[in-house]
């Protein structure tokens, strides 16, 4: 299965949310897997929680994946206590994805 | 051509102008050049031949001739000053018009220009901005009227939103051993958030929750849920079930992806027994001496995942408790400086120790002198919620 890597920016939220969401969805549309690279995010809205949620659901129907990568302690927080810890992959660094 | 369409006389003032200026200083300078040619050659002539004498006689005539020049250009100025005031007077009636619209009468009349020369142009640009101003005052009141009726409608909305929450908890059975305050302040006139409290069989159903998101969309996510919510609590007394039951719900459907995070729990009053579960949402603060925690890891919101598992936790209260739920328009209500109210400042507030209403107005002081003047951001809910064992 090939991937391709999309960095976010250092925020996901309803300014910028439509933004990325393209992004992501183009590489779907491509039959790739995306890797998202969260090293520069910082912060995650609830309009960016749904961002990642629909970005999975999409790869999900596509039979793709969605990998999580450096997600920051900021953003693992915030995860965490909106329950989403869980749901999403996440991976440390880019090597640690399966491939 | 005809030198007059050369000029394009008709269409031009300045060439209008021109022309009889130049016509002025021509004939000026013919009959001065004439005059003056044969007032000399006569008067040398004269004295030539008939002496000096003579040669004065001889300048009456050309006396007359300088009269009628004078005459001529008498008569040219009248018409150059005619010329003149036709351009200044149109352009002085134009800036009345001009004022009296600025003062909002958009239906001043423009002079009368018969010529086809820029001065009509000017009015004919003139009527045009008056016709385009009057458009758009149209519309702009129109748009004024548009949004004053959204403006009553969400109002409206806003009122409903409200009287779908319960307040206080009225007296009744269990007042020797209960005592309940909620309250919420939406960002806009509509919001997201939602809480519910009800007591049935001896045992009190609360719940509170966060709509991702805001205004009109937020808020019909949160009647859905809140009026699902008491309905489905009323003949469910499992509190997985009920939430299994929202879930599926926000689950089906759910374009737009909506999730709602939810904490939702059923106190026995008797006991003091309490199940709840938490569907992503903040935990809620527990006071009985101390202050801590609920222990309730949270798992998926409402909406993510049909498939999502819920667990159900227990815990039992000591008597003289309080249960202080929230969401987090509390604990992210910000400065104009963007610093987040945050966990402890919420804690230390809580810490004050009061009965339930006195607790809520403390907090949402505490808010609103942390806050300053900066806009509220997200809406400020709190449930607080005191069991006694009596």
């Amino acid at each position: 299965m090939t991937t391709e890597v999309y960095k976010l920016s250092e925020e996901l939220d309803s300014f910028n949310s439509q933004e990325e969401q393209d992004g992501i969805l183009a590489i779907l549309e491509k039959g790739q897997s995306v890797i998202l690279d969260m090293t520069a995010c910082k912060y995650v809205s609830s309009t960016g929680l749904r961002v990642l949620l629909y970005s999975k659901k999409v790869a999900a129907a596509k039979g793709l994946k969605l990998y999580l990568v450096g997600v920051s302690e900021e953003v693992m927080d915030i995860m965490n206590v909106t329950g989403f810890d869980s749901f999403f992959d996440t991976y440390r660094t880019i090597d640690e994805v399966p491939r | 051509m005809k030198i007059p369409d050369l000029l394009h006389i008709r269409e031009s003032l300045a060439s209008r102008i021109i022309l009889w200026v130049v016509l002025y200083v021509v004939i000026i300078l013919t009959i001065s050049g004439y005059v003056g040619d044969y007032f000399v050659r006569k008067f040398i002539w004269e004295v030539q031949e008939n002496g000096i004498m003579h040669a004065i006689a001889a300048r009456r005539l050309s006396l007359a001739l300088t009269m009628v020049s004078l005459i001529s250009l008498i008569v040219l100025t009248g018409q150059l000053r005619r010329l003149i005031h036709k351009l200044i007077d149109p352009l002085t009636a134009f800036t009345q018009v001009a004022d009296e619209v600025a003062k909002g009468n958009l239906q001043a009349t423009l002079p009368e220009i018969k010529s086809r020369d820029e001065m009509q142009q000017l009015r004919h640009s003139f009527s045009i901005m008056q016709q385009s101003l009057s458009e758009q005052m149209e519309e702009l009141k129109q748009v004024n009227a548009a949004k004053g009726r959204i403006e009553g409608e969400l109002q409206a909305a806003c009122n409903i939103q409200q009287s779908m929450l319960p307040k206080a908890y009225l007296p009744d059975a269990y007042s020797h051993c209960l005592d309940i305050c909620g309250q919420l302040i939406s960002a806009k006139d509509v919001g997201g958030d939602l809480y519910d409290f009800f007591v049935s069989n001896g045992k009190l159903f609360f719940c509170i929750g966060d709509v991702s998101g805001k205004g009109v969309p937020a808020a019909l996510v949160m009647a859905m849920t809140l009026s699902q919510f008491r309905n489905v609590a009323r003949y469910e007394g499992n509190i997985r079930q009920i939430i299994q039951s929202l879930n599926a719900t926000r689950c089906e459907g759910n374009d737009t992806l909506m999730f709602v995070t939810f904490f939702a729990g059923v106190l026995d009053l008797e006991t003091g027994l309490l199940q709840y579960c938490n569907a992503g949402h903040n935990k809620p603060f527990i006071m009985n001496g101390s202050i801590s925690e609920l222990p309730a890891k949270p798992d998926l919101p409402l909406g993510v995942s049909d498939d999502a598992v819920y667990a159900v936790r227990e815990y039992t209260l000591q008597s003289d408790s309080t249960l202080f739920l929230y969401t987090d328009g509390l604990t992210e209500a910000m400065t104009a400086r963007r610093e987040q109210f945050g966990r402890e400042r919420l804690q230390n507030t809580l810490r004050k120790g009061a009965g339930c209403r006195e607790l809520i107005e403390e907090m949402t002081l505490a808010v609103r002198q942390f806050v300053g003047d900066a806009p509220q951001s997200d809406d400020l809910t709190m449930l607080a919620i005191h069991w006694k064992n009596e």
